[in-house]
């Protein structure tokens, strides 16, 4: 979904005129409070707002998106733009910063990379919470194995490590892999590096 | 008394205060006038109100607006007619903001049909009727008994601190007694009812009965509108729980009228005292068994005596009676003695202080039963006076008998039957030469009566004396020496039972009065006579009264030909003649008559008065006073024309001041040319020439009149000699033997004879050169005024309205253009000149000059006859006559273009650096422009990228989108030119151009501009603005410069603030003559040091600023008539204040808009 912010009227229809004529559905709000009070911010999206605005400057949107760590990409378009500003949107997390008046185009494309990669964020992420799920499940002892495994220690010596019996060994090894709904190690090696990616912020490719 | 009744008050007052102490009600007394009396617990409990905020406000007050009314109606009806208790539904207030709803009971409380009071019972809704209406029952017969039974006064006191007393409450018999009403003595401090010097004394027992706790009793006279009160009061302390004394209740038991007997009875006495020392009257009793004497102490006054150290013994009482006076004293007694029933006698008395004083004695003998003598008593009246009297009438008598022998009166007395005289007095001789015995004789007085008047007299006297009438008459009495002298006879008729046994009179000589009264008449006749036949002139008797009013008695016919006012117009208004006198001579003519009706002199005035014809003439009026009996002054006297006389004096005057100048020279000229002169006087020598040489006929006048004059001045003389003028006056050169040129006045009068033909002429000639000369000074001084004008490049104007020439001086040509004067132009001429664009102003300025009689001022520019243009300055004023009709019109003017150009030249300047300072200032509005104009390109740019889109790929969407697109975007490019014409607006160079402009909107506008700079400090704007349109006249652009160049530093002065203070008020409000704009923050303020110089140039209130912008504030807004001011707030911050003249004077509300 897209959300258009802006305190021009003249200015939110428009963007959402043009999306629409791209096929793009657009959601507008009049300010950054109404947005946030209406729109699930975990979503895949991207929001087009302006950094003037009266209630909540479009800055101060960025940078709290960033904080909870939403799922939104943003981008931002102003009037009159400066480089301090420039340097701090992109520090918050922005996706791109846009000067008005803007060709229309460049707006087009940032909004659909901007979904594009806040949808791939979103997944990333909800893999992420899998995983973390999963890894909820396991216990104490078997996440020592785990471990052991990921390093790719052989039974034998993780037996030794953590004096335990080849067989209870063998027994938890099966568990973790049961448990994380994995068939092989490398299996294993993936879910949870891709996981570990997705923490990062998506606009970081 | 005092300890009696008081059961049946205090009663009341327990019932009162039991009443009192309801709490679930409120009960209260209402006076007839609606007002509260008394004030209960529950009254409070109900309003929350206690006794001192209510006792004496009216009962309505207590209730909402709409309850008031029917309360007072209530009130102002039951008083008046029978009324019924009324229960009424009542919305009671309580704290602001409480109401209640509330039942009310009114009562009439009645005494003999005649309402008194009212009880007045309040409960909330819920309470019972039933019960209320008992308790209510009780009181009113309570009261009625009360006020009905009790004759004794009794009334309540409510202590209110040291010694101050109210009443509270008082009973009809208090108010009867005192003749007091109730408003005036309920709910007043005792002070305001008790008059001194009763007051202290009152004062003094109440607070003995307070203080102490029990009843005390006093007797009071005090002083009240029914009179003089004495009555026995008690006051009873009642003590309340907390054994303080809140209240007096009081009896009185009026004892006046026994006082009044008391003191009536004591004043007999001193009475019957008074009246025996005023009549000097004593009086003794003896006791003729026991001897005792008694005197009153008037006796012993009249003895001069004292009871304290004289004993009234027989012995000691004749021995203050003279030696002469004792046998009288002892014989009557001793009558008494002898059987008499009183006796009365006369005696002296020698007083010790050596006066003696006669007394009249009258005394009586009582015997007792056997018959014997027991007490003699009597009275003694002082008759000193009484017999001084006597004797000062005997006195009198005698010295009148002196008089009468030597009065200058003939005192009579005759036979009232016969009227002979029987006794004349000596004067009588003196009178008429006839001896009394001659007077004596039978028949005199009949038969020496003039006998014009015999008849008359001798009728006249002898009825009146027939009737017993005093009378008194005048006739004439023949003398012995022959002729007759005027007596006036004053006639005294004595009557005894009923018959006239004497007649008496005076004779007084009359005669000189009686000849000046003839003297007089026959003058008077005489004055008019020659009044009416005086040829310029008249005779009046005029009478002014005490009072100052002027009435003619007697004007003569004369006086009509003198002004044309008959008599009997001038006898009917005085007016009709003083009125005509001019108002100068007024005053010199009142002044000459006070002064001879103060002194009794002479009047005598020259004056002049307007006849009827207008015409002035000169009038001398010369007239003798004489004052009457009433204090009215007449004056007799004649009214002289004597204008003729004056004219004749002023001709001479003027011939004499020529001649006695001593220059002029008199001529008899011959009737025909070369007109030689027949003579003439010496003075001719001062031309040179010798009276000879004319005479001779060597030498004739005109050969020497200058060439150019002598063809005008014969020309005039053939015509006077022709037309028989009766005299010729010329002017004209001559010249002297010396060659010298003379001016020469010349005054020639022909000699007709009695047919009409010139025998010859007179006349006289007069050097006037010199005269002549100074005349010819004027001129030329008004011709170097000229000159100096027009070295300042001034010409000067003069129009003569009435002929409409106006005359130019060379300057003034000049300054319009014209290198060269010429003839004198007029009106049209002159604005001619004018340039067109100033046409209307010139005309307007000189109209309303001549219209309002004010100064002339006028800048106006004219087109040279080159084309170029000059800015003029006219300076002028008109002359009016008495009519107040414009006669003329001067003035000066002068040549403004340099200072006109310099000015222009400024406002070029102050113009130009007037833009700079707003190019400055958009400098700091790019930020706001930029987000002002990016916004609707913006949105034009999306729109027409959606639009192109759906043109490229129409399907699926909605059809009229595409429309819709376009009106949007039109809608926006119009957007982006306004904002695009606001700034540019702003920071475009244009001359001013003053128009009437809302300062709120413009106020907006400037807002609108920094939108965008206020909106990124986040500075909250608050608006606070007038309601009335608040209209100025001025220039748009420049004035948004003021606003926002305050407002942007009101931004700058919160910006780096908290946000909470980052808060501007702008606010505007209609003083009387002014619009006030006020832009105020919440910043940190002026420091101290800039206070002063805040609109200086250079100094600026910004670590960066340039200072120009609030001197440049400060000129604009002085040029548009206002002023600007800036301070620190009180609290925090700083004000801008901006006062402009408003285009509407109005004292409007705020919302008539």
């Amino acid at each position: 979904m897209i959300y258009v912010i802006d305190d021009d009227e003249a200015v939110r229809s428009s963007v959402q005129a043009l999306l629409m004529a791209h096929r793009l559905a657009a959601q507008c709000y009049a300010g950054v409070r109404e947005f946030l009070n209406d729109v699930a911010l975990d979503q895949p999206g991207c929001v087009i707002t302006d950094v003037a605005m009266p209630d909540i400057s479009g800055l101060e949107l960025v940078s709290s998106l960033k904080a909870t760590g939403s799922a939104l990409a943003i981008v931002v378009v102003t009037g009159v733009a400066d480089v301090p500003m420039a340097v701090r949107l992109m520090e918050y997390g922005a996706l791109t910063l846009l000067q008005k008046p803007y060709v229309a185009d460049d707006l087009l494309a940032a909004v659909r990379r901007g979904l594009t990669i806040s949808h791939e964020h979103a997944e990333l992420k909800r893999r992420q919470q899998g995983l973390q799920q999963k890894l909820a499940l396991l216990t104490e002892e078997e996440r020592g194995v785990m471990e052991c495994m990921l390093a790719d220690k052989p039974n034998k010596a993780i037996a030794a490590e953590l004096s335990l019996s080849l067989r209870t060994v063998d027994r938890r090894r099966q568990t973790v892999l049961e448990k994380l709904e994995v068939e092989s190690i490398p299996e294993m090696a993936i879910l949870i590096g891709s996981a570990q990616l997705a923490g990062k912020s998506p606009v970081r490719n | 008394m005092g300890t009696d009744s008081p059961t049946l008050v205090n009663d009341l007052d327990l019932f009162r205060l039991g009443l009192e102490q309801i709490d679930d009600r409120g009960f209260l007394l209402v006076d007839l006038h609606g007002q509260i009396v008394s004030w209960n617990i529950g009254a409070t409990h109900l309003t929350g109100l206690s006794s001192d905020e209510t006792v004496g406000r009216p009962l309505a007050n207590l209730f909402a607006k709409s309850d008031q009314l029917t309360l007072l109606s209530y009130f102002a009806n039951a008083s008046r007619a029978a009324s019924l208790p009324r229960r009424l539904t009542l919305t009671l207030l309580r704290e602001p903001g409480q109401a209640c709803s509330v039942e009310a009971r009114l009562t009439p409380l009645r005494q003999g049909g005649t309402i008194v009071a009212f009880s007045a019972e309040i409960a909330p809704m819920a309470t019972s009727a039933l019960h209320s209406s008992s308790v209510n029952a009780a009181t009113e017969q309570l009261v009625k008994v009360l006020q009905a039974h009790v004759k004794d006064v009794f009334f309540v006191l409510r202590l209110e601190g040291d010694r101050t007393y109210r009443f509270v409450d008082v009973n009809n018999a208090f108010l009867a007694v005192t003749g007091l009403t109730l408003d005036q003595v309920v709910n007043r401090l005792v002070n305001e009812v008790i008059p001194e010097p009763s007051l202290k004394l009152v004062l003094s027992k109440y607070e003995e009965a307070a203080t102490r706790g029990c009843s005390v009793s006093w007797e009071e006279v005090t002083t009240f509108p029914s009179g003089v009160r004495s009555g026995e009061v008690t006051v009873t302390p009642v003590i309340s729980a907390a054994g303080i004394c809140t209240h007096l209740l009081g009896t009185v038991h009026d004892v006046t009228n026994a006082r009044l007997d008391a003191e009536r009875l004591r004043r007999g006495e001193d009475r019957l005292l008074a009246a025996q020392r005023m009549a000097k009257l004593g009086v003794w009793d003896a006791d003729l068994k026991t001897q005792e004497v008694w005197w009153s102490d008037e006796l012993y006054r009249l003895f001069g005596q004292t009871p304290e150290t004289f004993h009234p013994t027989n012995a000691n009482t004749i021995a203050q009676v003279p030696d002469e006076d004792q046998p009288v004293v002892r014989q009557a007694i001793q009558s008494l003695f002898m059987g008499a029933a009183s006796c009365r006698f006369q005696h002296r008395v020698h007083r010790p202080d050596g006066a003696t004083i006669w007394l009249d004695v009258e005394g009586r003998l009582e015997r007792d039963g056997d018959g014997q003598p027991a007490r003699m008593w009597g009275v003694s009246q002082d008759i000193t006076e009484q017999r001084t009297a006597e004797s000062d009438l005997r006195q009198s008598e005698t010295r009148y008998r002196l008089l009468v022998q030597h009065a200058r009166v003939v005192i009579w007395e005759a036979n009232p039957e016969t009227f002979d005289f029987t006794y004349v007095s000596e004067y009588c001789e003196e009178l008429t030469g006839y001896p009394p015995a001659a007077w004596l004789e039978p028949g005199f007085w009949a038969s020496h009566i003039h006998p014009e008047d015999a008849e008359h007299a001798i009728n006249y006297c002898l009825s009146a004396t027939r009737e017993g009438q005093d009378h008194q008459f005048e006739y004439r009495l023949q003398h012995a020496r022959g002729g007759y002298v005027w007596v006036e006879d004053v006639v005294k008729v004595v009557v005894e039972n009923g018959r006239v046994v004497a007649v008496r009179g005076a004779l007084i000589d009359r005669t000189a009065r009686k000849a000046a009264e003839q003297a007089l008449r026959e003058s008077e006749a005489r004055l008019r006579r020659l009044g009416d036949s005086l040829p310029g002139g008249a005779v009046y008797v005029l009478q002014r009264t005490s009072s100052g009013e002027r009435n003619f008695l007697y004007v003569s016919q004369g006086l009509e030909r003198i002004l044309g006012v008959t008599p009997e117009e001038a006898m009917r208004d005085s007016n009709a003649v003083y009125g005509l006198i001019p108002a100068d001579d007024v005053e010199r003519m009142a002044a000459a008559e006070c002064a001879s009706m103060t002194n009794l002199t002479p009047f005598d005035c020259e004056f002049r008065e307007r006849t009827r014809g207008g015409e002035l003439r000169w009038l001398h009026c010369r007239s003798f006073p004489r004052r009457l009996v009433d204090g009215s002054t007449i004056w007799d006297g004649v009214v002289l024309d004597i204008t003729e006389r004056k004219r004749a004096e002023q001709r001479v005057r003027e011939a004499l001041n020529i001649f006695n100048a001593g220059r002029a020279v008199l001529v008899r000229w011959q009737k025909a040319f070369p007109y030689r002169m027949e003579a003439v006087t010496e003075s001719i020598r001062q031309f040179g020439y010798s009276p000879e040489e004319f005479t001779s006929g060597q030498l004739n006048w005109i050969d020497i009149i200058f060439p150019d004059d002598f063809d005008r001045t014969h020309e005039e003389l053939i015509d006077a000699l022709g037309n028989q003028r009766s005299h010729l006056e010329q002017r004209y050169k001559i010249r002297t033997k010396s060659g010298e040129i003379r001016w020469i006045y010349d005054f020639t009068v022909p000699v007709f004879d009695s047919e009409g033909q010139v025998t010859h002429a007179d006349g006289y000639l007069l050097d006037i050169t010199d005269h002549w000369k100074a005349e010819e000074a004027l001129r030329q001084r008004e011709q170097r005024l000229e000159v100096a004008l027009s070295a300042g490049g001034m010409g000067t104007w003069d129009w003569d309205i009435a002929t409409g020439e106006i005359l130019w001086s060379d300057t003034h040509f000049t300054l319009l253009g014209y290198p060269e004067r010429f003839a004198p132009v007029n009106y049209e001429f002159f604005v001619a000149r004018v340039h067109p664009d100033d046409l209307s102003a010139v005309e307007h300025a000189i109209a309303s000059a001549r219209e309002s009689q004010a100064r002339y001022h006028h800048e106006f520019r004219v087109i040279w006859p080159d084309g170029s243009l000059r800015w003029l300055a006219g300076f002028g004023r008109f002359t009016y006559d008495r009519a107040g009709h414009a006669t003329r019109m001067y003035g000066v003017l002068t040549d403004i273009t340099d200072r006109r150009r310099a000015a222009e030249e400024l406002a070029q300047r102050q113009s130009e650096l007037r833009h700079a300072a707003r190019l400055q200032t958009m400098g700091q509005l790019v930020a706001t422009y930029s987000h002002e104009v990016t916004q609707p390109l913006a949105a034009i740019s999306n729109f027409a990228s959606a639009s192109l889109r759906l043109l490229e790929d129409p399907t699926e969407l909605p059809t009229g989108l595409l429309g819709e697109f376009v009106t949007m975007i039109d809608q926006q490019s119009r957007r982006a030119g306004d904002i695009l014409q606001r700034f540019r607006a702003f920071s475009r160079r244009s001359p001013a151009k003053p128009e009437v402009c809302d300062v709120n909107d413009l106020l907006r506008q400037s807002v609108a501009l920094l939108q965008y700079e206020l909106g990124r400090c986040g500075a909250e704007l608050q608006w606070e603005l007038c309601a009335a349109p608040a209209a100025v006249f001025g220039d748009k652009i420049q004035l948004e410069q003021v606003f926002v160049n305050l407002l942007l530093n009101a931004r700058d002065a919160v910006a780096e603030l908290p946000t909470a203070r980052r808060r501007l008020t702008v606010r505007t409000r209609a003083a009387v003559a002014d619009i006030v704009i006020e832009i105020e923050d919440q910043g940190e303020g002026v420091a101290p040091a800039l206070l002063g110089r805040l609109f200086e140039p250079f100094v600026s209130l910004k670590p960066d600023g340039m200072g120009i912008g609030l001197s440049i504030c400060r000129s604009i807004v002085e040029e548009h008539g206002g002023q600007i001011s800036g301070g620190n707030n009180q609290t925090r911050g700083a004000t801008f204040q901006v006062r402009l003249p408003s285009m509407i004077q109005t004292h409007l509300p705020e919302n008539s808009v």
